[in-house]
């Protein structure tokens, strides 16, 4: 068969797609197909969302002009998404920065003044003097650095080193503290390690998925076409789509519930209700594997202490687990009956009722599924345990199919945010500042005088530590929304923010993020890519290199970690959040930022900068620059160790695997840097060179055996707790924050579309994505639209107690909200609908609740 | 291409499809999977056709395969 040289191609496309899907084409020409020699392919991992996809990139002349989804991976197996498929196009945006810029006025640093570009030397000049500053006058708290989940994991690695070691600060909080620390805190809760038990292979290896808060198609759409093709194709598959408005996961479904928001606390309970109550509970599992306890209720909402809603908690952010009996807990679910749930929820009965009953079936596999839903929650804690419970009650947990599944929104939020710890009350590999031992252990590693650190409650053995400030380090912790609080009120006066747009993710912009901001004794420096609402918000703009314009490390939602090379060079003098981390580290001398007695236990430190103490320590700087080379001898560049001199990444990686391997925690640990740069990432714990699939289970976790030698076959042993035995907690219904009332009569939920990655910073630079969906609109019920004389189009104010926007209706979109609640999501620059938004959080995690506040819609 | 629909609506979405300029349905299984190719000489237009898949009535999901650009022969375009 004769083909053109268009037909070829083509038929290549529909073989691709063909075997990616699973199909069979008949006609397919069998040719060997003739790579262009120009380009240099080479795999990277995604810059989205938490899934973790791998796209081959193909770079030609410096520039990337290819990408394909990557068929040896095993996350996408060959499958893009359309925001994967623009990826390389958001390196390009017409307006990207390449210099770093400065407010001035008269040639000097002026808070009021305009942008002008400045060297690098002066912008870490000036913003070294102002940190060093508001570290001695303030105390630890006067500085403060907000990362990312997007971060690559050295980056996090290493600006975990300058703020706890180096500047000896707990000010250290990633963005993932609006996006996962909910599901950290239920994890720690239930099972004393971080990240799920299960993997993606559950997908297709389960039958039932229960969607609880999360709408994979939109934001997840490569797993949710692994899970539309088991519930195509596997007899008996069924998928259950929970949520507080109809949107595009709802087209899949056999079974959906909408529910009143806040109600999920409730419909989980009533789930471990109906299992008791049919004594389908696996008893031999619980009796072997479970502990029963109970968490403190009326906890408050995480707003200031002055709110009334705080003066009247009980409990405020109170968690501490109390141990109860199996009939306590059962008498405490037995309020949550089908009558009572039913009417509370909203959801139909014989809807919970389908959904409780595939739970209930000791034969059906089910695997559950949720994100933002749960996460940005004020009882997230709560109510990601409660899905738990529900698990652990059936023993379906923690083997193919059954599993609780907590997706990530970002590409590293598991890999860097959590597993490197850069929140402030965590270290690497699940060590945390409480703890005065986890400390020692750090400071060990990292070769610090013991007490550099600081401690949780500022005391190591029992005393306070010393501190530059000249007075004792007090509690050291302050997590996101205490930071923009902070600022506001003149606590805190250096911010640092790092690959995330703050100013316009955190909630209640009006009230708190723009007036701390913009607070006169305030110095905040913002790296970006481009020019975001942070970036404009911020006194110094410092461009960055983004993505594959550096060599970078992912860690996805299923323990997968990711590397991939730096496969072009970044435009202009934008530098990589690593190499700005670890250049302005040469401008702070430690005895700029530490006490003489500190400095006095290791007298060689005294004239040092930080770069020498965190970096040049001998073990970060012990590998030497190489020439980055693939499998197949192709070329490429490290630009970060050609300006140290040294092989930073893997000299960060490195170090930072001894804390998987040499310390009391059992569970983290990682291969050598270099395995990575040849798998399609390999998923932790990985024991003799072996990944692990499935946690906690013997056969699947060597771990189990090694920790409980008398285990039985395929028998779990949750080694993350004491006991090897995981919690079931019971947590109760209990109202929201800001319900609707006579004149701020809706709730408003906001989030996101499948066209723009979070704020937009990226993806509205793709001028296919932007055309695509130009702008933020209200979601909105026709009758609710009626009611208020608008009809599809109509320009609206959203207005709540803090602020207000203006957009336009639409009730025919592809979000469908029932009566009483509207959907704004949040990438809309000009459409700040943050500045709506309550600063409410869960009290246990601090994670801001984005899902439920009360606003007023009306004609613009 | 990949697109996925309920097996009921295979029929419907691919007749939906297949007048789009550009578009060549390569299978469409009972099990509600379809292959398909975007081949189109203006690079704006295959891109806002893909995107407009998953909008598509019936399509639960639409997944990118290959995409294959040429500039020196400025006719030529494949994506599936």
């Amino acid at each position: 068969m004769k083909l053109s040289r268009r037909d070829f191609i083509k038929s290549q496309a529909a073989a691709a797609a063909a075997t990616a899907a699973g199909v069979t084409l008949p006609t397919i020409a069998k040719t060997e197909h003739k790579p262009d020699p120009d380009i240099r392919w080479d795999k990277t991992a995604c810059r989205f969302c938490g899934t973790g996809c791998s796209v081959l990139v193909g770079v030609k002349n410096g520039r990337v002009v290819a990408t394909q989804g990557d068929p040896d991976a095993p996350v996408n197996k060959g499958l893009n998404c359309i925001k994967g498929y623009f990826l390389t196009k958001i390196m390009y945006g017409k307006d990207r920065l390449t210099k770093p810029l400065l407010r001035k006025k008269n040639g000097v640093y002026d808070k009021n003044g305009d942008f002008e570009e400045v060297s690098w030397d002066e912008a870490f000049k000036t913003m070294a003097d102002k940190w060093v500053a508001a570290r001695k006058a303030k105390g630890p708290k006067g500085v403060g650095m907000f990362g990312s989940g997007q971060w690559t994991i050295w980056e996090g690695y290493a600006a975990s080193k300058l703020m706890k070691a180096g500047f000896r600060s707990n000010s250290l909080e990633p963005n993932a503290r609006h996006c996962m620390a909910s599901a950290v805190g239920a994890f720690m809760r239930a099972f004393g390690i971080d990240e799920p038990m299960g993997c993606y292979d559950d997908m297709e290896l389960g039958e039932v998925f229960v969607l609880w808060g999360s709408n994979m198609a939109e934001m997840h759409p490569i797993l949710w076409s692994r899970i539309t093709d088991t519930r195509l194709t596997k007899p008996g598959s069924e998928v259950h789509v929970l949520s507080t408005f109809t949107h595009r996961s709802c087209e899949l479904a056999d079974n959906k519930l909408i529910f009143k928001p806040q109600t999920d606390l409730a419909i989980s309970n009533y789930i471990a209700n109906y299992i008791i109550q049919n004594k389908a509970y696996n008893k031999e599992f619980i009796d072997a594997h479970v502990n029963f306890t109970k968490t403190p209720t009326d906890i408050g909402y995480g707003l200031r202490a002055d709110d009334p809603r705080e003066k009247a908690a009980k409990n405020r952010a109170k968690g501490k687990l109390s141990k109860i009996s199996f009939d306590e807990y059962a008498k405490s679910v037995s309020k949550y009956t089908l009558e009572y749930t039913s009417k509370l929820s909203g959801v139909p009965k014989e809807n919970l009722l389908k959904l409780a009953k595939v739970y209930a079936d000791p034969n059906k596999k089910v695997a559950s599924y949720w994100t933002m839903g749960f996460n940005q929650h004020t009882r997230g804690v709560w109510v990601n345990g409660n899905v738990y419970n529900i698990h652990l009650l059936m023993g379906k947990i923690a083997e193919p199919g059954n599993s609780p599944f907590s997706l990530t929104g970002q590409p590293s939020a598991c890999g860097t945010a959590r597993e490197v710890g850069t929140f402030t009350h965590r270290l690497p590999a699940d060590y945390v500042t409480k703890k005065d031992e986890h400390c020692k252990f750090a400071e060990k590693i990292w070769k610090l005088p013991a007490g550099t650190i600081p401690r949780a409650n500022g005391k190591t053995d029992g005393k306070e530590q010393s501190d530059i400030s000249g007075k004792p380090m007090g509690k050291t912790l302050i997590h996101a929304v205490a930071m923009h609080r902070a600022l506001h009120d003149g606590k805190m006066n250096c911010f640092w923010v790092q690959c995330n747009n703050n100013l316009q993710a955190a909630a209640n912009f009006n009230g708190e993020s723009w007036p701390g901001w913009r607070n006169p004794d305030n110095f905040i420096a913002v790296t970006d890519p481009y020019p975001t609402v942070s970036a404009m918000g911020a006194d110094l703009v410092l461009p960055t290199a983004m993505w594959a314009e550096k060599e970078g490390a992912y860690g996805n939602s299923e323990r997968r970690t990711q590397f991939w090379r730096q496969q072009v060079k970044a435009p202009g003098e934008a530098k990589s959040d690593l190499w700005q981390i670890m250049e302005f580290s040469k401008y702070v001398k430690v005895a700029d930022v530490w006490p003489a007695d500190l400095i006095a236990k290791m007298p060689e430190y005294q004239d040092k900068t930080l770069f020498d103490v965190l970096y040049k320590n001998g073990q970060v700087d012990k590998f030497p620059k190489i020439q980055v080379t693939d499998d197949r001898g192709n070329k490429y560049d490290n630009d970060e160790s050609e300006h140290f001199g040294f092989y930073v990444q893997k000299g960060l990686f490195e170090e930072y695997r001894r804390f998987q391997l040499e310390g009391k925690k059992k569970g983290h640990e990682m291969a050598p840097y270099d395995d990575y740069h040849r798998a399609r990432g390999i998923r932790w714990p990985v024991i003799n060179g072996k990944e692990t699939l499935w946690r906690y289970r013997e056969g699947y976790d060597p771990h189990v055996r090694e920790l409980n030698p008398n285990v039985k076959k395929g028998d779990v042993y949750f080694y993350g707790k004491k006991d090897g035995k995981a919690n079931i907690i019971f947590a109760p219904y209990e109202p929201a924050a800001e319900p609707p009332d006579d004149e701020f009569d809706l709730w408003l939920s906001t989030g996101r579309v499948l066209e723009h990655w979070h704020s937009g910073s990226m993806t509205r630079r793709v001028p296919e994505l932007y055309r695509a969906v130009p702008h933020a609109l209200v979601y909105m019920n026709p009758k609710d639209a009626r009611k208020r004389r608008l009809r599809d189009g109509s320009k609206v104010r959203v207005i709540s107690r803090r602020g207000e926007i203006i957009s336009r209706v639409t009730t025919r979109g592809r979000n469908k909200p029932p009566q009483g609640l509207i959907f704004v999501p949040w990438f809309d620059a000009g459409r700040l609908i943050n500045k709506v938004t309550l600063d409410q959080t869960d009290p246990l995690s601090k994670e801001t609740d984005y899902k439920k506040c009360a606003v007023k819609v009306v004609k613009a | 291409m990949v697109l996925y629909t309920r097996p009921e609506n295979v029929e419907s979405v691919r007749h939906g499809i297949e007048n789009i300029e550009g578009v060549e349905v390569h299978a469409a299984t009972d099990e509600g999977k379809l292959v398909i190719t975007l081949d189109h000489p203006d690079r704006s237009y295959l891109s806002e056709t893909m995107m407009n898949m998953h909008n598509v009535p019936g399509v639960i999901n639409a997944a990118l395969i290959y995409e294959y650009f040429e500039e020196s022969e400025p006719t030529q375009k494949e994506m599936s």
